[in-house]
């Protein structure tokens, strides 16, 4: 039978898992208004630090990944908020939106912050009742794309939970999805190992020259991605090397042929596995990449608990650690604990993980939407 | 599979377990029709090994090589960073 979830289809043909109204500062100078509009209006606010005094790549980056918001099937409606003597135009920024209704303010031309803030609300309130009638359409699973990401990693992720995302990564490509398999550093010591699995030659040698690319970045600095790596907290708890911790965290992709290499914040141009060359910076960084890119969800393995959300997309915590699961029941949406325990094989742990992934698909709200834990944040430039 | 069990072995290719909870020194370990006695403590998280693994050879886990061994690795010992070097720089080229 046919796997769907009810979502929104938007007027570029791509499809949505909610119905979210952003709202997008341009630049840093006008992310508190953002946030304050955001906070009195219950939605979600995209802050981070770039958007005016960036040259070349860096200005083309943060313009990239707002462009990827404010264009993105999650997202219903858009306000922009900016200053008004920013690189990153209001007006403009609210056009790349496309075909849904969009505002913009300026600080300048409201008359101030209080005025702003004012104005913002007024503005998402009328948002607000322009979507409020949005139709839900009954969509096939092929259409989703799931990025994913780990974070306060433990045994349980590199044997259970990861291998489960894997699974669950498998399944929905051969249902006709597609994958994102990001954090650039995470893949370096099984660099080798993705290489061979990629669809040519060429994308296998990018994937060696990327990270390759990384470590040079760190020589510059005097330093070495090796430098304590598996980290002290690593190793006490069991992970040996470089590869091993490696292996472990590219099991998120699964098992398939590599399609090929995105930069940060760009399309894929067909289904199954991509490989995104995400962005330097904290794990925000990296998930603003790839759902600024049009994943519409976020598998996200958590050994010890991590709770951050993600405005544009539910992000799914998926554990393997009972205690992590018992102790921080706001935090955590999956157990793959089954796995560890032998009562589940990675495989059945994997189709369990896809249903949850469609049921939150199909509205069901993940911890991080029910709690409004939300973080957002543009990196550096990818090398 | 069934039932509460001690460790895993992710791969069948692996000649390492995880263990999943704290074993000690002398426990006695299935593994398939064999049963392999623990040499020292295993905490949780850690790996011994399902067989003898020689000085030189690959350790593996997913299947894939993660390390070489630097010493002998008894099956039932812990195979760790006191006697498993990185191999990043040889898997890289692969």
């Amino acid at each position: 039978m046919r796997k769907t979830f009810k979502g929104y289809r938007r007027a570029d043909g791509r499809a949505g898992v909610r119905n979210y109204i952003a709202v997008v500062p341009t630049v840093l100078c006008s992310v508190s208004v953002a946030r304050s509009i955001a906070e009195a209006t219950k939605i979600n606010a995209f802050p981070h630090e770039g958007g005016c005094g960036q040259v070349g790549p860096e200005r083309e980056h943060t313009s990239r990944i707002l462009r990827g918001v404010v264009s993105h099937p999650n997202v219903g409606a858009v306000l922009t908020v900016g200053l008004s003597c920013e690189q990153v135009d209001a007006a403009k920024l609210a056009e790349a939106a496309g075909d849904k209704p969009t505002r913009h303010i300026r600080i300048h031309d409201a008359g101030g912050n209080t005025k702003a803030v004012k104005r913002g609300i007024e503005l998402v309130n009328e948002l607000k009742n322009e979507i409020k009638g949005a139709e839900h359409t009954r969509i096939g699973v092929e259409e989703l794309t799931i990025a994913t990401q780990c974070g306060s990693s433990d045994t349980g992720s590199g044997i259970a939970s990861n291998p489960a995302v894997g699974a669950m990564a498998d399944r929905l490509i051969e249902l006709g999805g597609a994958i994102i398999l990001g954090e650039t550093g995470g893949l370096y010591g099984a660099a080798g190992l993705m290489a061979r699995r990629a669809a040519t030659k060429q994308i296998g040698d990018e994937i060696i020259t990327m990270t390759d690319k990384l470590e040079v970045y760190y020589k510059r600095m005097g330093h070495s991605l090796r430098e304590g790596n598996p980290t002290p907290g690593n190793i006490a708890g069991g992970l040996t090397t470089l590869v091993e911790k490696s292996l472990g965290g590219v099991r998120k992709g699964g098992t398939n042929t590599i399609q090929g290499i995105l930069g940060p914040g760009e399309k894929t141009t067909s289904r199954g596995l991509w490989v995104m060359n995400t962005s330097h910076g904290i794990g925000s960084c990296a998930a603003a990449d790839m759902l600024a890119s049009g994943a519409q969800l976020l598998a996200y393995t958590t050994g010890g608990g991590n709770p951050i959300g993600n405005p544009l997309a539910p992000v799914v915590k998926i554990t393997a650690t009972r205690r992590t699961i018992e102790r921080l029941d706001d935090i955590i949406d999956f157990d793959a604990s089954p796995v560890l325990r032998g009562e589940e094989t990675v495989k059945e742990c994997g189709d369990r993980l896809l249903d949850e992934m469609i049921a939150v698909a199909n509205g069901k709200k993940v911890q991080a939407e029910k709690t409004r834990h939300t973080a957002f944040a543009i990196g550096d430039v990818a090398l | 599979m069934a039932g509460t069990r001690r460790y895993v072995v992710v791969d069948e290719r692996d000649n390492v377990a995880t263990v999943v909870e704290p074993l000690k020194k002398g426990d006695s370990v299935e593994v398939g029709s064999t049963k392999i006695r623990l040499l020292r403590d295993i905490p949780e998280g850690h790996k011994f090994a399902l067989s003898m693994i020689p000085r030189g050879s690959y350790v593996v886990k997913y299947g894939e090589w993660i390390g070489r061994a630097t010493a002998d690795i008894a099956a039932g010992d812990h195979a760790h960073v006191h006697n498993v070097e990185d191999i990043v720089d040889e898997v890289r080229k692969l």
